[in-house]
């Protein structure tokens, strides 16, 4: 199974995938010039490596044309250093050679040592005089590049009402420019328009990784309408349309595929756990190791009894929806029970009410199955506050008061850890901590007699009830847990480990898969 | 039935919870939503559960004259005091702006309090690092030193000492710092990660399930 | 001799805690200062807020209460200050019901403007509150940055706010609005549209639950500021890249002023923390050294 495991969940993560955005060499553009009543064309790529102002001997850049995709290219001219850069990234040249009406294509090449000779190839572009914007306007020096392939689509793996948008980003929009404004979404209904502004967005990518933007428009989307969408950017005044995209609907899903390796390693663990359980329950012998800190309880409790003094009981300052809460409140029952049966006083102070509510139940419970329910009352779980260190100082000037013989700080804990047990440790009281907040484990361990560290809080339960179905659980999250998902682990850290020296994509591929989503 | 009720809503709500999260589509979609709105409320009420019983409690203390009374004196003022000044001489929404009565009450009382305790912080820190690390054992030196490499590294002082001690670069008291941190640390503290999520998926099994009911006052 | 080491072992903690007191509160008196050098998980936080571009969008999540100000503080100061001088956005909110009012006291404490208020078309503006002067930029309320207050819920609000922030916060803090009605919010729906999540925080909810929700889920970058206690917690997150950058206490608060050219409270605890911690590691081999010889003798006295 150990070995087949890896194998399904590496299919499973193959179904969840994204068409990637494509990044030739160059990454050449052409376009009519905005604005430009002869219809000339602009040309804009990605600058080589090495080539800034001050490559001076960088080789020049040339042009090539044709007017079809297979036909002969001509040579039409060359950019080398001393001519105009749009950015620091990126070059522009602008063909005013043109026929209306013609189409073209272009690709450019440069001769460096090793580098990328040729680029990829863009058309065709038509000449067309008529896309005049504003005859009168003075053409800008630089002109303002779209986003480029821009994708939309259902949004996967939600409840409708959303459709997500990619593009690649536009050459202008270059890191830290004070130029480029961003850009405007336009979405619309019908693909002739009109089209609406619906969003606008900062510049730069945001998935940095595949280089893309990512936006996902969430503004009354209804499921089942075609929509269409565009986006402009913004550069200096100038704006530039992308593509449309579309027709797009958005749905619901029935199943989210991202989680699909989650839903498996749960079904495994879930299934081992419950496998367990029904082992147990027919009666066959499970082995659970000795946990100090629980052994403790009853002696400690006896040693309050022998002193006539309280036994004080901090089941963490969490609320109820904190499992170790829950967890805390467990071991709460025993030691209720023990100071039932040796008639030694109790004192819960909780910091949340649900606690103190919950906490009452299970010490009433505890004394009425211990056969003393006279000596309960309600005042002995009490609520102090809800603020972290009012709880402390609260909880401090109790302890230093009352000196009580044993406490146990069971439950999730904060800075207030250490607060707490050194107060406790000064009085000498004999002390036992459980958490599963590895930050203040130190703390306990330093000061407390005993500390259960993380799954032994959770493990206490079944510990202290012996009840088989709860050891089951246990044997059940040792064998589903441990074991399967530390060798598949290590499966996959070898795994990686080999491939980063080689395929560096199959290792980004590996964490990818157990990321949740 | 007392005890079956809250069996079967713990198991409801639990297995509801876990399908939510692998299934988008409605009317799972907005379920978390929506019930993470009623946790809102219910938790909201419950602040009152709390308070009345603290004031119940401190109350009675004052009024029997019970041991240390004085102190549940101070928290039966403190309550109603914040409590008054805030509901009725504070601006009403704008409470929380600058120069309001609770804004002041904030600033000048809480805030101390609340700092002054975690800055004790500090103190038991110094106490119980002298307790707690001396070579006992094997275990406890390895503790020892990199509490000192640590304390050292993570200040100036670090820096200084390892040019007293003429150390490499590498070796300098702020680099062994950055590497007990990252991989010794961040490797322990995994794994005790690890442990716990495993605990409390096993222990959220058990109670969606209903083997575990001592949280509601069973064995 | 060995009478003066069995005391010695046994100390009275009160001498520790005077100690202690001097060693933090003399430097702070004296002025001192001691260098600083910037540790890589603070500089990874600063490299990811210098990659945002102008104008970004960010979610400053306050998950603290004075208990923990003077840590975090400062680090909430130098990052507004930071975000203020880099023109971005800035939206608080808090899974604490303190967090957005030191948010406020952290408005007033770096505002640089002399003057009480202004009058700007009729309307009282009240510098700290509704205009922050930073140097020669001025940012307003509503306009520029927003305080949309305290939610209930713990990590449930990160996940309603990955739906919707509207769900998890209708309305500002300062004027109870609909958060619809402020030009700073546009363009902002969900989580996810924001850019960055500068998260302080002191304990739960906090630094794992925004890891959890924000960056598993909805695929926000989170940095954050953590106090001393709580920061070997997350250091797993920031191995595993979940985590874009962690300021770890004072001295991750003294590191984060220094490179964002804004040195301050950190900058000047950091020589107390310095002397106390110097005290600590002499207190623990003044320890050792009568744990030794005491032990040594007892067991001479055994045999």
């Amino acid at each position: 199974m150990i070995i087949v495991l890896p194998v399904i969940i590496w299919l499973v993560h193959q179904r969840a995938g994204n068409p990637s955005i494509s990044y030739p060499p160059y990454d050449l553009t052409a376009m009519i010039t905005p604005g430009d009543s002869t219809g000339s064309i602009t040309l804009n790529w990605q600058t080589l490596s090495g080539d800034d102002e001050t490559a001076v001997s960088f080789p020049d850049y040339r042009i090539y044309r044709s007017n079809s995709a297979e036909g002969t290219f001509e040579k039409i001219d060359s950019v080398g250093f001393s001519d105009f850069r749009a950015t620091p990234a990126t070059r522009q040249y602008r063909d005013t050679a043109v026929d209306p009406g013609s189409s073209y294509y272009y690709k450019i090449s440069c001769n460096t040592d090793g580098g990328l000779d040729e680029s990829n190839l863009f058309g065709p572009v038509i000449s067309n005089a008529s896309e005049v914007i504003d005859t009168s306007a003075v053409l800008a020096d630089i002109i303002v590049f779209p986003a480029s392939q821009l994708r939309a689509f259902d949004s996967p793996n939600d409840n409708g009402s959303s459709i997500t948008l990619e593009w690649k980003i536009s050459p202008n929009d270059v890191f830290g420019s004070l130029m480029f404004g961003g850009y405007s979404v336009y979405r619309s209904t019908d693909p002739d328009g009109p089209f609406e502004m619906i969003a606008e967005t900062t510049a730069g990518v945001t998935d940095n990784d595949r280089q893309v933007k990512i936006m996902a428009d969430g503004r009354e989307v209804e499921d089942g309408i075609e929509y269409y969408y565009y986006v402009e950017a913004r550069w200096n005044g100038q704006t530039a349309k992308s593509n449309v995209a579309g027709p797009v609907k958005s749905g619901q899903q029935w199943f989210h595929t991202a989680r699909a390796v989650s839903f498996l390693l749960l079904s495994i663990l879930v299934g081992t756990i419950l496998y367990y359980i029904s082992y147990a329950k027919s009666g066959k012998e499970l082995f659970i190791r000795k946990i100090a800190g629980l052994e403790a309880v009853d002696e400690a409790v006896g040693r309050a009894t022998e002193m006539g003094r309280k036994v004080f009981y901090i089941p963490g300052i969490q609320d109820m929806n904190n499992m170790q809460t829950i967890a805390g409140l467990t071991i709460l029952g025993r030691v209720a029970k023990l100071t039932a049966e040796y008639d030694t006083k109790l004192d819960v102070p909780v910091s949340r009410s649900l606690v103190m509510v919950a906490a009452r139940e299970i010490v009433k419970e505890a004394y009425l199955n211990a056969g003393r329910p006279d000596y309960y009352n309600d005042d002995m779980v009490y609520y102090l506050t809800d603020d972290q260190f009012g709880y402390a100082a609260g909880v401090d000037g109790l302890v230093i008061r009352q000196k009580p013989a044993t406490i146990f700080y069971q439950g999730a804990f904060f800075a207030e850890s250490l607060i707490l047990a050194e107060t406790g440790n000064s009085i000498g009281a004999i002390q036992i901590a459980g958490t599963a907040m590895p930050a203040q484990l130190p703390f306990f361990v330093a000061a407390c007699d005993y500390t259960l560290i993380g799954e032994e809080l959770f493990a206490a339960s079944a510990y202290l009830s012996r009840e088989p179905k709860l050891l089951g659980s246990l044997k059940g999250q040792d064998i589903g847990g441990k074991l399967v998902f530390l060798t598949m682990a290590t499966i996959f850290i070898v795994l990686a480990t080999i491939f980063s020296f080689t395929n560096t994509e199959f290792v980004d591929t590996i964490a990818r898969m157990f990321s949740v989503h | 039935m007392k005890r079956e009720i809250p069996l079967i809503l713990t198991a409801v709500v639990g297995l509801t919870f876990v399908i939510q999260f692998f299934v988008p589509h409605e009317p799972m979609g907005n379920l978390s939503n929506t019930l993470s709105k009623w946790y809102s409320i219910i938790s909201a009420f419950a602040i009152w559960l709390g308070s009345l019983n603290l004031l119940k409690i401190s109350i009675e203390k004052v009024s029997k004259r019970k041991k240390d009374w004085m102190f549940s004196a101070v928290t039966i003022a403190s309550f109603f005091l914040i409590l008054i000044i805030g509901l009725f001489f504070s601006g009403g929404r704008q409470y929380i702006e600058q120069g309001s009565g609770f804004d002041w009450l904030y600033r000048n009382m809480y805030s101390p309090l609340s700092a002054t305790m975690f800055a004790l912080l500090a103190f038991f820190v110094a106490s119980a690092a002298y307790r707690a690390f001396r070579a006992r054992n094997a275990q406890a030196t390895v503790l020892l030193v990199a509490a000192f490499i640590i304390m050292a590294g993570r200040t100036p002082f670090g820096e200084w000492i390892s040019n007293m001690l003429f150390l490499p670069e590498g070796w300098w008291l702020g680099n062994l710092t950055n590497v007990i941190m990252n991989y010794f640390n961040v490797a322990g503290q995994r794994a005790i990660m690890i442990g716990i999520s495993l605990g409390v998926i096993s222990t959220s099994l058990r109670i969606i399930l209903g083997i575990e009911r001592s949280h509601l006052g069973g064995e | 001799m060995q009478n003066f080491m069995q005391k010695l072992l046994n100390i009275d903690r009160r001498i520790i805690f005077v100690v202690i007191f001097f060693a933090l509160s003399v430097p702070i008196f004296l002025n001192m200062s001691f260098p600083i050098v910037v540790t890589s998980e603070v500089q990874m936080l600063y490299d990811a807020l210098e990659k945002l571009p102008r104008g970004s969008k960010v979610l400053v999540a306050c998950d603290y209460d004075p208990g923990s100000e003077p840590e975090l503080q400062p680090m909430a100061e130098a990052g507004l200050k930071y975000m203020i001088k880099r023109d971005f956005k800035f939206i608080i909110i808090g899974l604490w019901p303190q967090g957005p009012l030191q948010a406020n006291r952290a408005f007033e404490d770096i505002n640089e403007s002399e003057d009480p208020f202004m009058v700007d078309n009729g309307d009282t503006l009240y510098f700290g509150a509704d205009l922050i002067v930073v140097g020669s930029d001025t940012v307003r309320y509503g306009i520029d940055f927003i305080n949309l207050g305290f939610q209930v819920g713990q990590e449930l609000v990160i996940q309603r706010m990955g739906a919707s922030i509207e769900a998890a916060f209708p309305n500002d803090r300062r004027f109870g609005r609909p958060y619809k009605e402020f030009p700073v919010m546009d363009g902002i729906n969900k989580l996810s549209d924001f850019a960055f999540i500068f998260n302080l925080s002191a304990g739960y909810p906090g630094t794992t639950e925004w890891v959890q929700f924000a960056v598993d889920r909805f695929h926000v970058p989170v940095g954050a500021g953590n106090t001393a206690v709580q920061a070997p917690l997350v250091y797993p997150y920031l191995d595993a890249g979940q985590l874009s950058g962690l300021l770890g206490g004072m001295r991750g608060g003294a590191e984060f002023e220094k490179l964002v050219g804004h040195e301050a409270r950190a900058t000047l605890a950091m020589a107390s923390q310095t002397i106390a911690h110097i005290f600590v590691m002499f207190f623990i081999i003044v320890g050792n050294v009568a744990f030794f010889v005491t032990r040594g003798k007892s067991k001479e006295g055994n045999a």
